[in-house]
């Protein structure tokens, strides 16, 4: 068994196991940026929204749905969807945090992101690792959050001086299509996507976005009824 | 939306999911994550996406009159079998971006 690390290792290991997956990130950030300007958003505020929300899906989301002028509400709804899954890795990742104080607690609850959680529960779950798990955690989410805030501002940066005649504001649909499709893992999760897709169309018309919700819902309902009957199928 | 309604949603939202990426870390383990509740949030960012992406690309209408107006439509589904296809958010946006700029041009 390899030696216990230092705190100071711990935390720039962390730190270091997101350089592999930036080219992941950098280019997400800044199309998260530039898609936020093509909807209308001031760069101020897109700025804002970065630093506040820390959540690409989500980012881009509700830049879309204030371009479509839809309800506070909805909005709201929409983000909080999309990022319950915050609640999943949160749930995962604290029993190997140990102790922590108020602030560590809070800066990690700003913090935690995909990326961060997925580099240390793979660490976190290999036998003798040497690493001190808070810090190396504290290391994994810090580096990701300024790989993120820095591609999302260039991002902004560039987004307005992209002409409206390039038809960029495709680039919005675009992106969620290419976040889509890693979700589609399996037979019951394309069935969510296809049924959530073609619901969301017949009910456009209604107002404040309320077809959004309708067909996220049905799509979650279809895909988890549909789960749920192939597990007892193969028992 | 209004300046203040903007600042407002923005803010409701940061503090929501700072709670919810809390939910266990803010708290301690002193409740746990029952597994029907995580078999249900496999599907949402599944079906979150779809349901917002479907209705903007399909009542979207262009200028490329040989498809009626659905360029949109038709660059979206080449957009979204390299999506699956490579996973690369990158190919997915050039994919989509060029297949549209391509019927604009030759339609």
């Amino acid at each position: 068994m390899s030696k216990p690390r230092t705190i100071k290792e711990s935390f720039f290991t962390g730190a270091r196991t997101i350089i592999p997956v930036i080219p992941g990130i950098l280019p997400f950030g800044m199309l998260t940026g530039v898609v936020t300007i093509a909807t209308g958003i001031s760069p101020l505020k897109a700025i804002f929204m970065t630093f506040f929300m820390f959540a690409g899906a989500a980012q881009v989301s509700v830049a879309q749905l204030m371009s479509e002028n839809a309800s506070a509400v909805i909005i709201i709804a929409t983000a909080i969807m999309i990022n319950l899954r915050f609640v999943m890795y949160s749930a995962s990742i604290t029993p190997y945090l140990g102790k922590m104080n108020r602030l560590q607690r809070l800066f990690i609850s700003y913090t935690l992101s995909d990326q961060a959680y997925a580099v240390s529960i793979v660490e976190f779950t290999k036998k003798n690792s040497p690493y001190q798990k808070f810090p190396f955690f504290l290391g994994a989410c810090t580096s990701m959050y300024v790989t993120w805030i820095l591609s999302t501002i260039s991002g902004i940066f560039f987004g307005s001086l992209i002409p409206d005649a390039w038809s960029f504001d495709f680039a919005v649909p675009l992106t969620f299509l290419a976040l889509l499709a890693p979700n589609i893992t399996d037979r019951p999760a394309a069935l969510a996507a296809v049924v959530s897709a073609a619901i969301a169309i017949l009910t456009a018309s209604l107002p404040y976005n309320m077809g959004l919700m309708i067909g996220a819902l049905s799509g979650i309902f279809v895909g988890y009824v549909s789960s749920k009957r192939k597990d007892t199928s193969h028992e | 939306m209004s300046n203040t309604t903007f600042w407002l949603v923005i803010s409701a939202i940061g503090i929501a999911t700072i709670l919810m990426r809390g939910s266990f870390i803010l708290t301690g383990e002193r409740f746990k994550l029952s597994d029907k509740f995580g078999e249900i949030l496999r599907f949402i960012p599944a079906s979150v996406l779809a349901a917002l992406v479907a209705p903007a690309i399909f009542y979207h209408n262009g200028m490329v009159e040989a498809l009626h107006g659905k360029e949109r439509l038709l660059a979206s589904l080449f957009a979204l079998i390299v999506a699956y296809k490579t996973q690369n958010i990158f190919y997915t946006i050039l994919t989509g971006m060029g297949t549209l700029y391509l019927l604009q041009y030759f339609l």
